[in-house]
This record gives C-alpha cells, structure tokens and sequence, in this order.
C-alpha cells in the first residue's frame, strides 16, 4: 500500500491543533446565517482544510494561555472566549451542520468515523481559561466549559497560570498549585484527557502523582534529540509512555531543530524514531501545531482581515498579533524568526499527508503507522472518556 | 479570666505620655480604606475627619501605611477589575486630601517629617498583594507598577494569600514555587524607583527569592513570630534571622490568631503584653532596631461578612486558612486605632529604655523609609 492510500485508508488524528482564526472570523462576520443554517461554515471553511489534511479525528484548541487564542476576543478573558468558541461549534451543529461531531463521548468518536464525519475533540491549551473571579478559583469553570463539550485539559502554556508553571517558569519550577491539583482530580472524575504539553517538569511528575489515568501531551518533541526547553526529556517520555499515554510529536520547526533554517522531514523522523525505541512505538502520535498565523499561507491573507470593526475589536488589535510585539517568543521561550515556523515537507494542513510516504519510506509497516497516525491517540481518548 | 479595665489616654504612666509626644508613631499596615470606600459608595462626606483623624489623633499615631489595593476585589473598592479599583482608591483618598487639610499623603521620609511637623497625619499609600501590577497576560511589563508609583504607590507588599505572576502567597505552598522571573524584575524595578518591598504572606521560596533578590532593606508589614504563637503567618527563627541581615523592619500584627496560640476559641484576653513576646523574642535574634508596628485593625463589624462573602470557604483567604474568630479578632488592648496610646504604656511597664521605646514606635520605620522612599 502506497502512503498516499494508507493515509487515506486510516484513521489519522491531529492531536493538537488550535482553532482556525478564520474560521471564528467567518463565524461572527456571517453569524446570522450560520446560526439559522443557511450557511454552514465549518463546511466552507474548515472542512476542505481539514479534508487535504486527510484527518479523522482533530484535538482542537478553543482557548488557551497564549494570546493567539483570543486573537478576535480582543479581551484578555480567556474564560469567555472558550465559550464563544465552544458555542460556535455548537451553533452550527445545532443549525444542521453534519460534518462533524463535536464528541463528548468514546461512541461520538466512532459514530464520527463509520459515518465518514470529523471527529473534534476540544480542548484547551492553558488553564488560564479556567481563571474566574480574581480571587477566587473554582472549578465551576471546568465543569461549565466541560457541558459544552471541553474534553481535554492542557493545563498551562509556556508561562505562568493559577493551575501551574510552564516550561518558561524556569527559575520558580513550580509544581501544581492547589487549585491546579482540584482541577486535575476534577478532569478525571468528569472523564476528560489531561494534557501536560509546555508544563513544568515539577508539574508533569505532580500531576502524574494525581492521577493514574493515562496522559497525552499533545505537541512536543524529544529533548535527547534536539534539547529545546519545550521538548520532552527521556524520564518525561518514559513516564508517559508507562502510564499508556502518548506524545504527539510536534512539526514546529523550532522544538524539531531550532538549529536549522528548515528542518526537514528526515529531522522530524528523528524524533520520531527517538520515542519509538525509548517508549515503545504505542506511545507516538503526530500533533503539528497547525494555527491560522503558522502556515505561511494563512499568515498572510490574516494580515488583510486583522480588525473586524468596532463592533467587534478594540483598535489595538488591528495588527495581527499582540505576539508580534516579541517576535519569535512564546511567553518567554524563544522559538525563532523564520520564514516557515513548520518542517518543510509538511509545513501546513494540505502537505501534512507527506508523513504518511515518509513514514512507509523509512521502513515503518502499515500497521505501525496506523498506530502512529491515530491508534495510539484514540487509545487514550477512549480509556478516558465516558 | 482575669478582670480587666481599659485605660483611658490620662491613665496611663507619665513616662509613656511623654514617649507618645516625642516619638513619630508609624502603623504599617492600615486597612482604612476596606471601610472608607464602603462609607463613600453611601455617600458619607468627610470621612477621614469623622472617622479615621480622631481616632488616630487620640490614639497618636502619626504615620500610617494604608492599603489602597491588593489581590482581592474586598481591597480594591469590591471591585473585580483591580487596577480600576485602585485607580479609585487612590482617586477618593487624594480629593479627600485635598478637601480635608488633615492629612497628607507621602511619598518620601522628608515629606513625613514635613507633615508631622507641620500637625498631619502622614499617610503611605499601599498594596497588599500586587495582582493589581500583573498588567496585560501575556505580557511582563512593569508599567502598572510605574503607574502606580507616579499616582504615590510606596509600599507595595507583593503576595496576598494566593498566586500571582510575580510569586506564590501562603496559600499557595503545594506549588513550592519562588519568585518568577516577572517577579525578579518587579523587585529590582521598586528597589530603583524607591518602593518599599513588603514580604508579608510569602511562602518561604519566595520570601527568600524576594530577600535575596532586594538590593534594599525590607518589610514585613503585620506578622508575629513563630515560636511565641504557632501560626502559619508567622515568621521563623530563620526568616526573622535574614531579615535582621538584610537590615530590615518587622511590624508587630494585632490580630489575636497571630499572637496568641488558641486564645480566639477560648475567649482569652490578649492585649499589647502578649505582642512584647513577640518583640522579645526577635530582640534576642537580631536586635530592638528591627521591630515596628503594623496594627492591620480593620473595621471588624464593617468588613467581617466582606471577608465571608469573599471566600470560597469562611475564614479562608485564597486557600490560606486565617480561622473565624469567636467575636472581634483584633486584641483586647489596643483594641482600635484610638487606643494604640497603651503601647508605650506596655513598653514602659516591660522595662524598655526611652530609646527602644521610640525606636519601636516609629523609629526603626522611620529608619526604613529613609533609606528606600524616593
């Protein structure tokens, strides 16, 4: 079987990839039509992208820590910003649209793939949208945003928030805060994937010491590889892949080799490679990290639509990214300037099928890249939701 | 429980009446504004001359650090936007300035000398806990704590209970987290702008963070000692030891969990004698010249159910458990502003020299502006 048809044949998941801003864009400039059915925008939107993309199963952000989730929120409130993300998701299944599930539990996912729909997944990418009350933590929000249909809870970016410290915390490496670890014990008996991408290494082995679900963590490479503070130690792998959990790999061209100009495919087979003989090849799974300002396509026709009016957004928003203000640093990691943030080969949604021949042609069998492709991931999704 | 009668300000010993004239007497941790905003918003006029003038003249204080924001909407005009609230604070207090003629704000050691001379109540404008100062998420930049310094911020006690960007309060011990990189900067930007640190309600990474961190003498505004009254507030041998090196002040706290062990269940009177426990014991550690006041009396009838309403468990601030106190929790004796004449009172009666006696008052604080107010 050629790649081409094993990707098309399998069941292939993204493990993480953050909402299409376009996509919320269309959304509020069209919501009329949206919300009555008239027009379904995922179908316009998202679905083609999603369909070049060849992927079954997408893990996707609605909010998160970093300020391209509330890139047309214009608001520093992240809390609320998930719910407008989560409602249009919803809206537009409740107007008709049928393309995808918004999967809530372990059958919605294979509903999803027999009948030939998406299967999204939505979580966050930072428990800053769980903030409330300045003063007050409590974890009414999880529960809230899990009704509408949140399933995975990354708990922090790359910075500081009231669950815990990130990655760039370097100097407090702190472990979960107490709120952080009721959140935790919440997320398990609610059934939702706790996800320990960007947290500290104090928070990660906390967590673990919480929970005795599996674990994913949804975009990172290995550190033994290329030593980036984003990626994912030896230990932290192994970890992981004991507790049955999985690592998608992250396409970031910064954590594959920050080195290179454009890392290519072969550098990402790496780290591939890498956590295939340290944890067993059930403990890998693909999550590039697509985002509507990443792929060098999107970045630039954002550039055009940056403001959607007064009605919507404060004039300080009208350039792109508030991100822009520290080029190439996430909360203080350094990821680089370049000209394309992914490896090249499979730098956005339409060439990412790519992996799928690279795969084959560095000698993994069918059925290791199923695995790789989505098995692995669905494993853990379905052990822990209801 | 032994029979007791409150002194009035002619019954107390000629020598504390004289030591109470001549010394500059310094409260380094005043909560008028939890009550004067309440008072305000019902649109009571001349606040600070009925209420807080009187009783701090009467009780002869000349000095007050006043909490103008902090971690939580209860110290920021029960506001949910922080920095709003205390724009508004620090707005309300300065027309009253203006209008009243009692009281000065300050922003300097000069400009308290200035005023006391001059017959003002000096007043310090304040945070407890700089959650107001976090600015933009996503950002670490220092310009609220700039802006607030340009509108008289000069002490700024960086924790509250909780967490913050810039480090983790008592409440937060699980996390076992130091001060953050943001925090570091924080620090380093007071000790060049002239801000006074306040290292009350850190967790113990932290306080050593921010201690080492400080290239300025430090406070710790309203606190007690460990080892006299085992309370989770308090501070060590340890940390009282560091900050003896670091020639910085200790306010001596009013309220009673602080001071004396189990004495708010079992309705045990507490009164000023009990704090000189307290004194003696960091005396022996690092010297008299390290011991101040910080009375944190807030107005109990007022603010006790804002606490209540405020918390996600009664008696708890941000995960740190303070107890519910049966009745009022803050001493016996003084048990108000008005009262703080006994002080020296106790002093006195303890055996302390004329020259600690002035030095706890207000000198050692007096000291400690002096040396970072700018």
């Amino acid at each position: 079987m050629t790649g081409r048809e094993l990707h098309r044949s399998a069941v292939v998941c993204d493990t993480h990839q953050e909402i299409l801003e376009e996509y919320v864009y269309q959304f509020l400039t069209n919501e009329e039509q949206a919300i009555t059915g008239t027009r379904h925008l995922f179908d316009e939107i998202y679905l083609p992208i999603l369909r070049k993309q060849g992927v079954n199963v997408v893990n996707m952000a609605v909010g998160g820590d970093h300020v391209v989730q509330v890139m047309y929120s214009a608001s520093e409130y992240r809390f609320w910003d998930a719910h407008k993300k989560l409602d249009i998701l919803n809206s537009e299944l409740e107007a008709g649209c049928t393309s995808f599930y918004l999967c809530r539990k372990k059958d919605d996912i294979d509903r999803a793939l027999g009948e030939g729909k998406i299967a999204v997944l939505a979580t966050i990418a930072g428990g800053r949208v769980l903030h409330g009350k300045a003063n007050l933590n409590l974890r009414s929000s999880l529960r809230s945003l899990y009704r509408l249909g949140l399933r995975g809870l990354q708990l922090t970016g790359n910075s500081r928030n009231r669950l815990g410290d990130g990655v760039g915390q370097e100097r407090t490496m702190g472990k979960l805060t107490g709120f952080g670890a009721q959140v935790v014990t919440e997320a398990d008996r609610l059934g939702m994937v706790l996800d320990t991408a960007q947290l500290s290494d104090p928070g990660f082995y906390d967590l673990l010491s919480l929970t005795s679900n599996p674990v994913i963590d949804s975009h990172s490479c290995a550190a033994g590889v290329y030593p980036h503070r984003r990626n994912l130690s030896d230990d932290r792998i192994r970890a992981i892949a004991e507790r049955g959990g999985v690592v998608g790999v992250s396409f970031r061209a910064a954590l594959v080799n920050q080195h290179k100009e454009t890392p290519d495919v072969g550098d990402l087979l790496a780290h591939i490679d890498y956590i295939v003989e340290l944890a067993g090849i059930e403990h890998v799974a693909l999550g590039p990290d697509y985002s509507a300002y990443n792929t060098p396509v999107d970045r630039n026709r954002i550039r055009g639509f940056g403001n959607l009016g007064p009605d919507f957004c404060a004039f300080d928003r009208l350039t792109p990214l508030q991100s822009e203000k520290y080029p190439g640093w996430i909360e203080g990691v350094w990821y680089g300037i370049r000209s394309c943030d992914f490896v090249s080969g499979v730098e956005e949604h339409e060439n990412f099928p790519h992996i799928t021949e690279a795969l084959i042609e560095h000698g993994y069998s069918s059925e290791e890249c199923r695995m790789i492709l989505g098995e692995n991931f669905l494993r853990v999704y379905r052990s822990v939701l209801s | 429980m032994t029979e007791f009668t409150k002194r009035d300000k002619d019954e107390i010993s000629e020598r504390a009446r004289r030591l109470n004239e001549e010394s500059i007497i310094v409260d380094a941790h005043n909560h008028m504004m939890f009550e004067f905003a309440i008072r305000k918003a019902l649109g009571e006029k001349d606040i600070f001359d009925t209420h807080y003038g009187p009783s701090l003249r009467y009780g002869g204080i000349d000095v007050i650090v006043t909490s103008v924001g902090g971690n939580s909407p209860c110290t920021c005009n029960l506001s949910d936007n922080l920095e709003f609230g205390c724009f508004e604070q620090i707005d309300m207090l300065r027309l009253e300035e203006q209008q009243s003629g009692s009281f000065r704000i300050c922003h300097n050691a000069e400009e308290i000398e200035q005023a006391v001379e001059a017959g003002k109540i000096a007043v310090l404008l304040a945070f407890e806990g700089a959650r107001a100062l976090e600015g933009r998420a996503d950002e670490e930049n220092l310009c609220m704590l700039r802006t607030f310094y340009r509108l008289g911020l000069r002490v700024n006690c960086i924790c509250g209970g909780g967490r913050t960007r810039f480090g983790d309060g008592m409440g937060e011990a699980r996390a076992d987290a130091g001060l953050t990189t943001f925090g570091v900067g924080l620090v380093e930007e007071m000790n060049r702008l002239g801000m006074l640190a306040d290292l009350t309600h850190m967790t113990e990474r932290t306080f050593y963070d921010a201690i080492e961190v400080s290239s300025k003498p430090v406070l710790v505004s309203h606190v007690g000692v460990k080892s006299v009254c085992d309370n989770p507030a308090n501070l060590d041998d340890q940390r009282i030891r560091k900050i003896g090196e670091n020639g910085g002040v200790i306010g001596m706290e009013m309220v009673k969990t602080e001071i004396r062990k189990g004495a708010h269940e079992t309705g045990e009177l507490v009164t000023f004698k009990d704090v000189i426990r307290h004194i003696d014991h960091i005396a022996s550690l690092i010297g008299i010249d390290h011991v101040g006041l910080g009375l944190d009396f807030d107005n109990f009838e007022l603010v006790h159910n804002i606490h209540r309403a405020m918390c996600p468990a009664p008696g708890s601030i941000e995960g740190f458990y303070t107890g519910i106190p049966k009745g009022n929790h803050m001493l016996d004796e003084p048990g108000d502003l008005s009262e703080a004449y006994v002080i020296a009172d106790y002093l006195v009666d303890h055996g302390f020299s004329d020259e600690d006696i002035g030095k706890i008052l207000g000198g050692n604080m007096m000291r400690l502006f002096r040396e970072t107010l700018r």
